[in-house]
């Protein structure tokens, strides 16, 4: 498959996987508003745990599902809008660097490492899996300098990285720091730190919908730049 | 395999992206369990029933996604 094809197909995947995302989040959101409604209604149900024999009333799951909206569901979905992210980069990375290899022609690998692939595009593929293996741990500061070193594509804009770099830092409290916000936090946000150390971050609707944005626009601007870099 | 709540045939449904599943009654999980043991059809329950306005209690039976809706559905409707 061509370069400019194999792009065009990871973005087509990955615009729709966020957008499967987004529309899961609405949705859940929609379904519990009906649950309040049908209970409201005066309708009452329980729901029995087969295996611990709980039982979960009307009352009981409509005071639990204020937080899961607020709190569980939009922090599971932020989180995945940034990995989803992460491996768009990547792959796009992986795909560019294997298609263009000389760019990492000064790399050194164990002569070991070369006899177990089968044939040179394994070593090319393991060569750029390995470099973007070591990326990956870097700030998103790093990725986008990477980037612009392969492919100069005069984008994504230093405010949209910074945004990023933000969103980055608030997905790794939630991973890692049972998102409360540290020192570390504050360093990557930078700018647009929105907590200081010891607070509970927060994944307010506005924020969640504008990361959204902020990540769908990143893919289509990298691809549609990356593309038209192409001879 | 009649409901035994609603009086109506079990129905393997299919809406949804979760794969094809059955509504029945918890009184009347065991048949059921039975009835797919016996045709070696895998099967997996949900752990939650769901009782509405004080009726009896539903139970779902995921078919997983593999699942022959059709010959199940023939397999329900042979049972009386």
């Amino acid at each position: 498959m061509a370069l400019a094809e194999e792009i065009k197909l990871l973005t087509d995947n990955v615009l729709a996987e966020l957008t499967s995302t987004y529309n899961y989040y609405t949705d859940t959101k929609i379904a519990w508003k009906i649950v309040h409604k049908f209970i409201e209604s005066g309708n009452r149900f329980k729901i029995r745990n087969m295996t611990t024999d709980t039982v979960t009333t009307q009352i009981e799951l409509s005071a639990k599902a204020r937080g899961y909206i607020a709190q569980q569901l939009s922090e599971a979905t932020f989180q995945q809008f940034i990995s989803i992210f992460e491996n768009y980069f990547m792959e796009l990375l992986e795909v560019w660097l294997t298609a263009y290899p000389k760019s990492l022609s000064n790399k050194q690998v164990d002569f070991k490492t070369i006899l177990e692939q089968p044939d040179k595009d394994a070593i090319i593929k393991c060569f750029a899996k390995k470099e973007l293996n070591e990326l990956l741990y870097k700030k998103p500061e790093e990725w986008f300098a990477y980037l612009r070193a392969k492919i100069n594509l005069g984008c994504p804009s230093a405010d949209e990285i910074n945004r990023f770099a933000e969103a980055k830092a608030s997905r790794d409290l939630l991973v890692h720091n049972k998102g409360i916000a540290n020192k570390i936090y504050e360093s990557k946000a930078g700018h647009f730190t929105r907590f200081r150390d010891g607070e509970r971050i927060d994944i307010p609707d506005h924020y969640h919908r504008g990361t959204w944005e902020l990540i769908k626009k990143l893919v289509s601007d990298i691809s549609n730049s990356a593309i038209a870099k192409l001879p | 395999m009649i409901d035994t709540v609603t009086k109506k045939q079990l129905k393997v449904s299919t809406d949804g992206t979760a794969g094809p599943y059955i509504m029945v009654p918890v009184i009347q999980l065991a048949d059921l369990k039975m009835v797919l043991d016996k045709h070696n059809l895998s099967y997996s329950i949900e752990e939650e029933a769901i009782s509405l306005n004080d009726a009896p209690e539903v139970a779902i039976v995921d078919l997983g996604r593999k699942a022959d809706v059709q010959a199940i559905q023939i397999i329900l409707n042979s049972i009386q």
